[in-house]
C-alpha cells in the first residue's frame, strides 16, 4: 500500500506539475472571464452554471459512520457522511466548533479508521494512513528547531525521498506565497500568519493530488484571515489540488468554496450542500455582491433551523 | 556642525549603554560577593570567631594559596567521577525514558525502584559500593550516576510526552514510521527539556562524586575535605569547598554553553537576547 502510493507519487512529482499547467491554460484558453456576473438564480441549485472541471472523482464516502469508545460511553460523531469530490474541487466544510469535523479529515486521511461505511481516494479504498496528500492544521505546527526551508523539505524526508530533490519547489512556494528570503529563518522569527504560509508551502511541497485544511487560519486576526483566503485562492487555483476545507466561519466558507457542506452537529452529517457559482478568481469586493449575500443568508437560516443559531 | 556632533555622539551613546548593560551583568553579583567578603573577614577579626569555627576569607585564600598543589593533586580523580557519574546518566537516563515512554508496563515496572534508588541516603550505601567495587574510582562513579540519573529520565519523560498529538499526526500522515517520528519529532522537541535535566544532573554528579570520596577512599576532593576537617584545617576545608563550587559552575557553564549550540531556537535561549 504504502510502496505503491510512494510510486505513484514520484510519477506524480515528475509529470503532474506539467499536466496541472496544462489544465489551468485549458480552462484561461476556454474563455472563463477573470470577472462574471453570477448566472444563476438560486445559489442552492446545483450544476447550473458553466464550469470546466475535471470530471473524475478523487473522494468517495459511502455512508460513513465513526463512533469513539465503547459501550456505555460510546459517542457517536460521524453519522452516516456520504459525498464525492471530484478532482480540483475545493469543498469547504462548515460547522460549529467540535461537531466532528476535524474527525472527518482524520478519516479521509486515514490516520483513524472508519467504525462503518467506506472511503475511497484515487477508486482505491482507505484503511491505512493515505500518504498522497498534504495536511495544514489550525496550528501551523511547525518544527521549532528547523529553519523554514528545512521545515518544508521535512515532508521529503519523512517520506524517505531526497530532500534535495525537493529543494527547488520549496523555494517556488515559498515565492509563491511571498515568503522568498525567509529560507534561513527560524520559525519563532515569523508572525502567524508567515508561519501558516510555510505549513502550506510544507503541505504542497511533494504534490499531493488533495489537501486537507483544517480550521486552518481559525488562529489568525481579521485582516490576515482575508489575506490568507486570497492567497490560498490564487494557490489552490494555480496548484490545482483537490481541497477539503474545514472552517466555522460563513463567509469563509463560501468565498473559497465551490461547494460548501453545511454540517449539522454531534454527530456530524451533511445537513445541505451548496454550490457556489461565483466566477474566480473571487476579490474580496465578491462578498459585496447579492450572490454572495444571498449565500450567507441561506446558510445562516440553516444553522438557525438547527438551533446552532439563536434569535 | 550640530548634526555632524549628534551624530559621532550617538555610538559613544550605545557604547555608553553596554557597559551600563555589562555592569548591570557582571558588577552588581561581583559587588555583592565583594560585600560579602568584607563582612566576614571583619565580622569574623571584630567577635573574636577562632579560625577552626570560621576561618577569615584571607586565611581560605591562604589556604589556597599553599596548599594549591595537594589541592591540584586531588582535583582530577573527583573530575573522572563527576564526567563519569553524568555520562552514565545521561547514557542510561535516556534510553531508559524512551522505553518508559513508549511502553506503560516499563513505566509500572520502573518507576518503583528508581524512586526508591533516590529515597535511600547515598552516604548509607557509599560502604556497599566499596564493597562491591574496590577502593578505585568505580564506586564513586555510580554514586555520582545513582544520584544524577533522576532528573535526566524525569526531564526526557516530561519531553517526549511533551509533543502535540497533532505533531505526531502530522509525522504519520506523512509517512513517517515509529523510528523516523521518534528521531525527527519527539527527540527535538524534547531537547529543551532533556538540557534542563542535565544541568541538575551534573551539579548532582559532583554532589555523588564527594558523597563517594567520603567513604573508603584515598584520593580525590571529598577525601581531602574528611581529612582536613579530621586535622580541624578549616581553613583548607573552605578552600576545598571554594574549588569544588568552582569545578561544578564551570561544568554546569560548559553544559550551557552546547546547550546554546544546540538548541538555539528555544525561548529560554532566546530570552537573553531581549532587546537585540
Amino acid at each position: 500500500m504504502t510502496a505503491r502510493i510512494a510510486d505513484t507519487h514520484i510519477a506524480d512529482t515528475q509529470m503532474g506539475v506539467p499536466r496541472r499547467m496544462a489544465a489551468r491554460d485549458d480552462r484561461q484558453a476556454e474563455g472563463i472571464p477573470r470577472v462574471q456576473p453570477a448566472t444563476s438564480a438560486s445559489p442552492t441549485h446545483a450544476g447550473t452554471a458553466p464550469r470546466v472541471e475535471a470530471t473524475d472523482t478523487l473522494i468517495r464516502f459511502e455512508h460513513v459512520t465513526k463512533f469513539f469508545g465503547e459501550g456505555e460511553r460510546r459517542v457517536h460523531v460521524v453519522d452516516d457522511v456520504s459525498f464525492t469530490a471530484r478532482r480540483g474541487e475545493f469543498i469547504s466544510i462548515l460547522g460549529p466548533s467540535g461537531c466532528g469535523k476535524s474527525t472527518m479529515m482524520m478519516l479521509t486521511s486515514g490516520l483513524i479508521p472508519v467504525s462503518s461505511g467506506t472511503i475511497e481516494i484515487d477508486r482505491t479504498r482507505v484503511t491505512a494512513p493515505y500518504t498522497d496528500l498534504g495536511i495544514v492544521f489550525q496550528q501551523d505546527l511547525l518544527m521549532d528547531w528547523r529553519r523554514v526551508l528545512a521545515n518544508i523539505l521535512v515532508q521529503p524526508e519523512f517520506r524517505g525521498l531526497r530532500a534535495k530533490d525537493y529543494e527547488k519547489r520549496a523555494r517556488e512556494l515559498l515565492n509563491l506565497v511571498g515568503l522568498s528570503g525567509c529560507e534561513e529563518k527560524y520559525p519563532f522569527e515569523l508572525s502567524g500568519g508567515m508561519r501558516q504560509r510555510v505549513a502550506i508551502c510544507r503541505a504542497l511541497v511533494h504534490n499531493p493530488n488533495l489537501l486537507l485544511m483544517d480550521e486552518p487560519f481559525g488562529a489568525l486576526d481579521a485582516l490576515t484571515r482575508d489575506q490568507m483566503n486570497l492567497d490560498l485562492q490564487r494557490i489552490w487555483y494555480e496548484n490545482k489540488k483537490t481541497v477539503l476545507f474545514v472552517t466555522h466561519s460563513i463567509p469563509e466558507a463560501v468565498f473559497l468554496g465551490d461547494r460548501v457542506f453545511v454540517m449539522a452537529p454531534s454527530p456530524t452529517k451533511i445537513r445541505e450542500s451548496i454550490e457556489i457559482n461565483l466566477p474566480r478568481p473571487r476579490s474580496l469586493e465578491v462578498r459585496e455582491s447579492p450572490e454572495f449575500s444571498a449565500h450567507i443568508h441561506r446558510i445562516t437560516q440553516l444553522f438557525y433551523q438547527m438551533g446552532i443559531l439563536r434569535s | 556642525m550640530t548634526i555632524a556632533g549628534e551624530r559621532s555622539a550617538r555610538p559613544a551613546e550605545g557604547r555608553h549603554r553596554r557597559l551600563w548593560e555589562k555592569l548591570d551583568q557582571y558588577g552588581v553579583p561581583l559587588g555583592l560577593a565583594v560585600a560579602l567578603v568584607v563582612v566576614w573577614e571583619f565580622g569574623v577579626k571584630l567577635g573574636n570567631i577562632p579560625a577552626y569555627l570560621l576561618p577569615p576569607p584571607s586565611a581560605i585564600f591562604e589556604s589556597l594559596v599553599n596548599d594549591w598543589k595537594v589541592i591540584y593533586l586531588n582535583v582530577y580523580p573527583t573530575l573522572i567521577a563527576i564526567i563519569g557519574g553524568f555520562v552514565l546518566s545521561v547514557v542510561i537516563g535516556i534510553p531508559l525514558a524512551t522505553v518508559i515512554v513508549f511502553s506503560r508496563f516499563a513505566e509500572r515496572m520502573l518507576y518503583p525502584p528508581m524512586i526508591a534508588s533516590q529515597a535511600i541516603p547515598k552516604v548509607a550505601i557509599a560502604p556497599l559500593f566499596v564493597v562491591w567495587m574496590g577502593f578505585g574510582v568505580m564506586p564513586k562513579i555510580w554514586i555520582a550516576f545513582l544520584i544524577a540519573f533522576f532528573p535526566v529520565v524525569i526531564d526526557t519523560v516530561v519531553g517526549l510526552r511533551s509533543v502535540q498529538p497533532e505533531m505526531l499526526q502530522l509525522g504519520r500522515s506523512m509517512g513517517g514510521g515509529t523510528l523516523r517520528v521518534f528521531l525527527k519529532l519527539r527527540l527535538p522537541n524534547a531537547l529543551p527539556n532533556i538540557f534542563a535535566g542535565l544541568k541538575v544532573a551534573i551539579a548532582l554528579a559532583v554532589v555523588g562524586a564527594i558523597t563517594g570520596e567520603f567513604v573508603g577512599s584515598q584520593s580525590g576532593l571529598g577525601y581531602l575535605l574528611t581529612s582536613a576537617s579530621g586535622q580541624m584545617d578549616t581553613a583548607l576545608v573552605f578552600a576545598v569547598l571554594v574549588v569544588i563550587s568552582v569545578i561544578a559552575t564551570l561544568l554546569f557553564m560548559i553544559i550551557e554553553a552546547v546547550e546554546k549550540l544546540v538548541i538555539p531556537w528555544h525561548s529560554s535561549m532566546r530570552s537573553r537576547n531581549v532587546g537585540h
